[in-house]
Parts: C-alpha cells; structure tokens; sequence
C-alpha cells in the first residue's frame, strides 16, 4: 500500500466478450484504477457502449468471476500489476424475484421440472401436484398411502409425459398425464414394488426408457418404464403388451425391477442418471458411487467424511457430481479425475446442512442448492461466492429445481411451494 | 413429594468407601491390598463429600466390588493358607512333608489381568510408556536381596526390554532420540502410536533407601506379564518365533550375564560393583567399559538382531506357534504392518545411516548407540568380543569416540562424538561433522521433544540445521533420505486428507463469514445497477474521499464507505469487549488463565530473545577485545 502515496494506482486491462457484436467494445486495453470492483468495470463497459439504460455485466479473469477489486485480485493471485489483465465480460445474472407460493397440507419434498410445461411437487401428504408454468394448480395424481420423496419426470410425445412418484410407502407409481399443454389429466399406469423399506430417491434415465430408485434398504433398483404398448417391440415386450390387455384399464399390476445394484452400505439418499447406462448415487454411507447400469456393477467410488443428502450431476460435459450433506459445504467432484481424494470445489455459504442441489441443464455453470436454514442459493461455480441468496423458507427447505429457462422453484418444511423468476438468467 | 431419603443410601455416602472398610469387605491385609490394586489398576478416587472425614482416603464401591470377584484374591489366600501349612509341617519337624508341600505351592499368574485391562492392542501400546521405563530401570538394577529385588525379575526385565529394541531396530520404529541428565529418552512409533520410554545411563546405580521398593516390585511384576504379551504380539506379525531363540554362542553369553548378576544378588559390596561406583562418579554417563554386563549385553542385542534377520528369512516355520493363546487375538485389522506397507517416515528412519560402518570406541556408551545406529540403518561395530569388524576396517566411515585424543587416527574417516549420531537421528539429516570434533566443544543438544512452532521460539542451533535441510533438499534432491521429502509424501497421503478435513471444519467459519460479505457487496452494488445508478454516482466526495487506508479488500469499496470500515474495526473490539463482559463467570476465567498462559509463553520467549541478543553481543565483544589488544 505504500506505493499508492497521492496517485492513484492503475491498472492496464482488455476487454473480451463472446456477446454478439452489439456488446462489443474496442480491443484496446485501458488504464483502470486498482480499486475498481465489478459495478465499476460495469460501468465502463456501458460508457464504453453508450448504452441507454445500465445494463450490468458480470467480469471473468481468469475463468473466476470477479467479486473483489482487481487490486486485491492481483494480490490474491500472485499477478504483477504491470502486465495487461484480459477480463471477459458477460452479463450479469438479474435478481431472483418471488413470484408466487402456495401452501400444501405437509412439507413439499420433491420438485421436478423436467417436464417444459407443467411442474410436479411431491408432498409429504402422499399426493404430487401438478402445476402450470404461471404457478397455477392444474391436477393432483393421489394414490401414494405415505409422504412422497421423490419425483421424476419422463416427457412423451406432445402434450403427454409420465411422472414417476417415490414413496416411502416403498413403491414408485408411474402415472400418464395428458394434455400437459392445455388440461392435463393423469392416471395410474404401473405400481412398481420390491424395495423393503421406504424408497428415498427416483430418476428417469435420459432415454425414457427405464426409472432408478434408491431406497432405505440400501440397493438401487432399476426399472423399465418405457411405453411399449404405444411404441410396439420386440418379443419379450409384446409378451408384456399382451399383459396389459388383460389386465383391468388403469393400473398395471408391477413388474420386476430389471437390475438391482448393491453395495452402498446405509440409505441411498440420491440417485442421477446422467448418461446413457452411468448412474451416479449418493449414500448416507458417505459415499458416492457410479454404476455401469448394463453390466450392473460399481465402476468407481469416492469417499467423503459425511453423510450425502443430494446428488446432481452436472456442469461442464456433464462429468462434476455436486453433492451436498450433513454440513454446511456443498462439494463439487469431478468423475473424470478418479486420481484425486479430496473435492475439486467447496463452496461455503449455507448455515445449515445441504438438503438438494440441481445443475442447470444448459447454463452448464450455474447451481442450485437448499439447506436447513430456509434459503435458496444460486451459484456460478467459476465463484465461490454465490450469486443470489434468496430466504425462501422459513424452515428448513428441501428441494429444489429449474423450472422453464429462468423459474426457480422451491419447497421446504413450512409446506410453501414458492416460485421465484429470474429477470435475466 | 417423593419418599424420604434414607442417610447413607445414595450419594458420595453410598458411592465411596473407605479404605478400612474396603479392608474388612475383602478380609485382606493393607500390604496384599495393595498389591491388588496395583496389578488391577486400581486407584483412590477423591469423592466431593469426604462422608467418613477428611484423613481417609476413598475408593469407588464399585471398584471394591470388582476386586471382591478377583480370582487372585482367593489365590492370595491359598498362598497364605499353605505358607502356614509348611510353617506348620516345619515347626513340627517333619521336614519331608515341608518339602513335599514347598514342592506344590500354589501358582498364581497375571495373564487374565492383561487381558482384561487392555481389551484391544492399541490399548496396550498406549500404556506402554510407563511399562517400559520401568523395565529399563530395573534390567540396569542389581539384583539387590537387601531390597528383596529378586534376581529372576531382574533378568525378565533385561531379556524383555532387549526383545523390545530388538523389534524396534528391527522394523526402524525409533523416531527420536535425546540425552538427558536423567536418562536417555526414546520415541518409536509402532503401529501408528507413539511410544515414549527412558534408559537409565548405564552407570552402577545406588539404591535409594525412600523409595517403596514392594510397590515397585509389584509394578514391575505386572509389567513383566503385560510387555511379554505386547512382545509376543509384535513379534508374531512380524512372523517370527516368540521369544526369539539365541544361538548357542549368545547363550554362552547369556549364561555370563546370569552369573554376573546372580553373583551381584549374593554379595552386594563386591569390588566388582564398587569399581563401577567409582566409574560412574567419574564419567557422565559413557563410562561404561568396565561394567561387567555392558559388553556382553550388546553382543546380546546384536545376536538377537541378526536371529531376527534370519528368521524373517526362513518365514514360515516360526509362524507354527503362533496359534496358541494370542492375547489380542488374530484376525485383528493392525495385524498386518509388515515391510511392503511402510510408510515414508520408516523408510526415511531406515535410510539415514544406510552405507555408513561405525566403530565405538571402548569410553562410549556402547547399548545406546548400538540400538541408535541400527534402528536407522547403519552397520556397527566395537572394540571387544565378537564386534564384527575390527578398528583397522577400511569401509568404517565414522568412528565415535569421546577422548580428546586418539592413539592412532585414520584419515578415511570421520572421528565425532557420540552427540553427532543422535542430533543426526532427530533431524533425519546427517549433520556436519566439523561440529562435533573428538575433544571439541559441541553445539547445544536440542530436544527433539521440544516444538519450536508451539514455544514460539528457534534456537540459533535449530535455525542453522534448518538451513542445512533446505541446501541439502535443494542441491542434492533424493540422494540423502530427508525428512522434507517424507513429509511432503505423507501430506498427500491419508494423514493430509485427515488435516484437510479438520481445517475445513476450522476454516469453514472464517470462509463463510468473507463470502458472505463479498456476497452482501456484489448484492448491494447489483442492486444499485438494477435500479439504474451509475459507479460514479455512488461516489459522492469524488477523488478525495477516496482514500481508504483499510485491508485490501476494503479498498475496493467506494470512497463513502471508508468511514464506514473504521467504524466496522470499532465495532468489531467493541463486540469482542461486549463478550468478554457476557461471559459466564467460570469461561471467563478460564479464558483469562488461558491468556494469562499466552502471556507467560510470550514473556518465557521474549526473555530467550534477550538473552541470546546479550550473548551475541556479548561474543562480539570478546572477539573484538583480542584484536583490539
């Protein structure tokens, strides 16, 4: 600090951007003050553009999102002030603004928005809701006889999808729902039955075909789901085919699970069906396990030092497993690089143990993640310092999910469903 | 309203007992009481309320209960029992009876007493300080009948904590070394824990008269017993045969050793021990040539090293005995630490003296450094019987001697005092021999048991050697086993991740509450840009405002906040004096013994600094003095 007796340090700095050609400025590289922190470089951007109304942007150096002044980045990372600093500007993620919420009978515990046009919450009163992109409640699928702990969602052709339920009555309901674009109407399909105790995870593989379910019995099942009666196939199918025919209209007696993986130890709290045949679960075992679903085995574990409530995977290539757990740090592994033991990334922000996570699907950097303490928190993993904190819940909060582009939805233990919109994702 | 309580039936009253009254419930004498508190690791409680007065001393109910079910008590009964039998048989004269009886004396042994107070192996090891100390002290003591200090504990003593080093040497468990006035203190690691003992300096020693040597005796007794298990056990993962056989040229030297102390028990005041009185007045702590077991004790060692070698050879046929009455059991996970999963440490620990022939010249303490150079890797011989080299060996590198001149000096190696090997084994460097010059005056003994980091303080010695660590792990990269390199190994291993994860449990707070900050400004600086007022206009003053003399992060705030930083500052110790005030009595007070502790540490550290400032300058002036003359 010495240096900077009466003059004012600067610093020598060029700015990209990957933004069309509107936001571009000149290639030349400017002299900033040192103390200039993101709202200041902002608004050399938009003098720069002369744009009319402020428009905020967000400022990468090396790949990490800029939240301190560049002096203290220059220290932090070791970089002589003399050399001319590249930051890539992009815009800013706008503020999360609540847009509606609505009260169940019993805490909200899974939220799915897979599905483009319609939402489905799971309630602890053992019913999933249905709901339309204004936040609207189209239809409730009631049959599950305890609390519902996950959801997943598998999208049909236009207007249909089907929505598979976890219970912890121990089965998994397969439900159709038409007319998802207009009056969606949905009925039981398949009762699926063979976990021992209360099943605590679901996730539809990207191929529609088949569901995986973790349980409090510790084992992964898998599940074939796909509509065959619809799609016709092989023989094995048709056998299947000539099943339904006989059987009442409605509901379809369950079938056997296709695979079952063992090994985790405690119960699977979180399973993520990323790739074609790779499941990724998250155990109270600590662990997080990847299976290889045709071969059925376990290709690789890592180990943490507590329990793991959420899983996700996600992020750049798809390839880092976000977890979260019973503290407060949100960890991100990465699967390609089986050689390390601790996390790639720790971010610290919650005041509560971890209850979900979600990647965005395609904003490939951007996290989601609930905790005990009531608040939703939107990451951009190039930072460690989140993006948006938004006090939710006034208890625990428990799931979480993307809804639409920019729709943050969220459930918790005060069995408030609450949307939230980004202005500008 | 509950029922009345009765006096007596509940409380410190019901809970403790007094030793009289233990007594009586056992119907055993004080001196046999004792004993069996001792051998079941018994001891007085002090309860809150003394209920039967303030002389008495208290024991647990329960403990007393736990004593009442000792098999040994009924066994100390039948000794008594027989022992009045054979009086009797002997009072009336009928001495074959007496003989016959003495022939079938009641046994008793502390097997089951091992066994129930150290459940698993890891418990035994971390009680074994105190066992092998005591075994060290008594395997130097003279048989003493005087003292009733029975020849055969003696020797137990000596053969068990023989066998001890000799597992150490063997599997180069030693870590630390250093000579006190005291003794000489070791730590070894062994099966992860850290075991720490003291050999007493092998001069004759002089029994003194205050201590309770029944007490120690019975201590011993039950050490004996335990360290034989723990013996047993280490020995048997190694694959080796317990108790390790010696060959027939050690048993001669066995045989010597018995005699010699035999002949110590019979006539304490022989001129044997008498010139060791006057060779342990004169030395301090190296003279130990004339001792009549020093010699034999270390062919002892070395013999039952080179055994050990050999057995791990041969491998399987001294597994045979293994089965039979493991005390923790097989099947143990820690069984298993053989050679293949050592650690970077041992390996280190091995390598120091790897290549190096010592020779110990006859006045140095030969047990010590047998043990010392042996457990780090170096080969070692001796003036005497059975060394396996002679002094005139070309491949000797160092010879240790401790006389200012030597008869005959060779000039293809390096003449150092004793200290150099073990300043050597503490700093896993090997030390410039300048330093230690045979007659020279040496550097500072550092204790290798000291943290410089904890104490806050460096010595200049400890400095010096630091430098030299980092010159040798420059230039000479993997060439000499440093410890920098094992300790960078061991970071990226399982010990590193165990530290990460309690320093992130440490350090999550910290982070949290800065990200939360940087959090709450990007926030309030979006915000502010959402709503459409530029950076300038936060500005306010303008430039001159701007200066903020606060922590870099501080500076990237506007000008209008630099008041606001201050502020921040203020009210950060005003917070830590509102909870200095807040505190409950009892933290407070232990939170300002704990600063009183800091203080005292910094005052001790300080003092230090003074004192070595005054030497420096002191030296500087008897330097410059001569010249100005």
């Amino acid at each position: 600090m010495d240096a900077m007796g009466g003059e004012e340090r600067q610093v020598q700095v060029r700015f990209v951007t990957k933004l069309p050609e509107e936001y571009r400025v000149t290639n030349a590289s400017f002299a900033v003050p040192a103390r200039l922190t993101r709202y200041g470089l902002s608004e050399v951007i938009n003098s720069l553009l002369s744009t009319e109304k402020l428009r905020p942007f967000d400022f990468l150096v090396g790949g990490e999102l800029l939240r301190t002044s560049l002096e203290s980045l220059l220290v932090s990372k070791k970089l002589s002030a003399e050399t001319t600093l590249t930051i890539e500007y992009i815009p800013a993620v706008g503020l999360p603004k609540p847009v509606s919420s609505h009260v169940h009978d019993d805490w909200v515990s899974a939220i799915n928005g897979t599905s483009p046009d319609v939402l489905v919450s799971g309630c602890y009163d053992g019913v999933a809701r249905l709901w339309s992109s204004s936040g609207e409640a189209l239809t409730s699928l009631q049959g599950h006889s305890d609390a519902i702990t996950s959801t997943a969602v598998i999208p049909r052709a236009s207007g249909s999808c089907d929505v598979i339920t976890a219970s912890k009555d121990r089965t998994l309901r397969v439900w159709q729902v038409k007319g998802t674009d207009s009056q969606p109407s949905g009925d039981l399909h398949q009762v699926l039955r063979g976990h021992s105790a209360a099943i605590q995870s679901v996730v539809a593989s990207p191929s529609g075909n088949e569901v995986a379910s973790g349980s409090w019995d510790t084992t992964i099942k898998v599940w074939s789901v796909s509509r065959d009666a619809e799609d016709g196939g092989s023989a094995p199918k048709r056998q299947r085919v000539e099943d339904s025919g006989a059987a009442p209209a409605g509901e379809q007696e369950a079938r056997e699970a296709r695979v079952t993986l063992e090994g985790h130890s405690q119960c699977v709290s979180a399973v993520d069906w990323s790739r074609a045949d790779t499941i990724h679960s998250a155990s109270w075992d600590h662990s997080v396990r990847t299976w290889d679903v045709q071969a059925a085995v376990n290709t690789s574990t890592i180990t943490g030092s507590k329990v793991i409530l959420a899983l996700s995977v996600g992020g750049e290539g798809g390839a880092l497993l976000a977890t979260g757990g019973a503290d407060p740090a949100i960890r991100i592994w990465d699967s390609r690089d089986s050689s390390s033991t601790g996390s790639a990334i720790q971010l610290l922000s919650h005041k509560g143990w971890i209850t979900a996570v979600k990647w965005h699907k395609t904003r490939t950097h951007q996290l989601l993640s609930t905790s005990h303490d009531g608040t939703v928190k939107m990451w951009d993993v190039r930072s460690k310092v989140p993006l948006h904190t938004v006090q939710a819940h006034t208890v625990k909060a428990l799931c979480v999910d993307w809804f639409q582009e920019a729709t943050i939805v969220s459930g918790g233990a005060d069995n408030q469903l609450r949307f939230h919109a980004l202005d500008n994702p | 309203m509950g029922q009345k309580k009765q006096r007596g039936k509940e409380g410190n009253a019901a809970n403790y007992t007094t030793r009289n009254q233990a007594l009586i419930r056992l119907q055993i004498k004080l001196p046999e009481f004792r004993r069996l508190c001792i051998l079941k690791g018994i001891h007085p409680r002090e309860p809150k309320k003394k209920v039967h007065g303030h002389n008495k001393t208290y024991y647990h109910v329960k403990d007393i209960n736990f004593l009442l079910h000792e098999p040994l008590l009924q066994k100390s009964r039948d000794i008594k029992a027989h022992e009045k039998k054979v009086k009797k048989a002997r009072a009336k004269l009928d001495e074959a009876l007496a003989d016959r009886l003495k022939a079938n004396a009641p046994k008793y042994s502390l097997d089951h007493l091992v066994r129930e107070r150290y459940p698993s192996f890891i418990d035994a090891l971390r009680d074994l300080d105190d066992a092998l100390t005591m075994l060290h002290l008594f395997a130097t003591l003279p048989a003493d009948s005087k003292h009733r200090i029975p020849a055969n504990l003696v020797q137990t003593a000596r053969r068990l904590s023989l066998e001890w080093q000799a597992y150490i040497t063997k599997t180069h468990a030693l870590r630390k070394a250093f000579v006190s006035v005291k003794g000489i203190y070791y730590q070894a690691e062994v099966v992860g824990q850290k075991i720490t003992w003291i050999v007493p300096h092998a001069l004759s020693q002089v029994l003194p008269e205050d201590v309770d040597y029944r007490v120690m005796l019975t201590f011993l007794e039950f050490y004996e017993t335990f360290v034989e298990f723990v013996n047993f056990k280490l020995y048997h993962s190694l694959g080796l045969k317990y108790p390790p056989a010696l060959d027939t040229k050690l048993e001669e030297v066995a045989a010597e050793l018995a005699a010699a102390v035999s002949s110590l028990a019979g006539e304490t005041d022989s001129p044997q021990t008498g010139g060791q009185l006057e060779n342990g007045a004169g030395a301090s702590g190296r003279g130990e040539e004339d001792s009549a077991e020093g010699p034999p004790e270390g062919e002892k060692l070395v013999a039952l090293k080179e055994k050990l070698g050999v057995s791990v050879a041969a491998g399987g046929d001294a597994n045979g005995g293994v089965e039979e009455a493991g005390p923790w059991g097989g099947g143990e996970a820690e069984e298993d630490e053989g050679e293949d999963e050592e650690d970077e440490e041992t390996k280190a620990c091995r390598g120091l003296f790897k290549g190096l022939f010592f020779f110990l010249a006859r006045e140095v303490p030969h047990e010590s450094l047998l043990f010392l150079i042996r457990a780090f890797g170096g080969s070692v011989s001796w003036e005497g019987e059975g060394a396996p080299y002679p002094e005139s060996d070309e491949r000797i590198t160092h010879q240790i001697v401790d006389r200012p001149t030597q008869g005959h000096r060779f000039l293809s190696r390096e003449y150092v005092q004793p200290q150099w090997v073990y300043d050597s084994v503490n700093n896993r460097l090997l030390l410039p021999t300048e330093d230690y010059p045979a007659g020279g005056s040496l550097p500072p003994h550092l204790s290798p048991f000291v943290d410089n980091e904890a104490e806050g303080y460096l010595p200049e010695y400890a400095e010096q050697i630091q430098r030299l660590r980092d010159a040798a792990r420059g230039s000479l990269g993997g060439v000499l086993p440093l410890p920098g390199g094992a300790e960078e190994g061991l970071e990226e291993g399982a010990a590193a991740k165990a530290a990460a994860e309690r320093g992130e449990d440490l350090a999550a707070a910290a982070k949290a509450a800065e990200v939360a900050k940087l959090e709450q400004e990007y926030l309030e600086d979006l915000r502010k840009e959402v709503a459409g007022v530029p950076y300038s206009a936060t500005l306010g003053g303008g430039a001159t405002e701007e200066r903020d003399e606060g922590g870099a992060e501080d500076e990237a705030d506007e000008g209008g906040v630099s008041g606001k930083v201050t502020d921040g500052a203020r009210a950060e110790d005003d917070d830590k004096a509102m909870e200095r005030i807040m505190m409950p009595r009892k933290t407070k007070k232990l939170y300002e013994a704990m600063q009183m502790g800091i203080a005292a540490k910094k005052a001790g550290v300080d003092s230090l600094k003074k004192k070595r400032k005054a030497a420096a300058a002191g030296k500087l002036n008897v330097v410059k003095k001569p010249r100005g003359a």
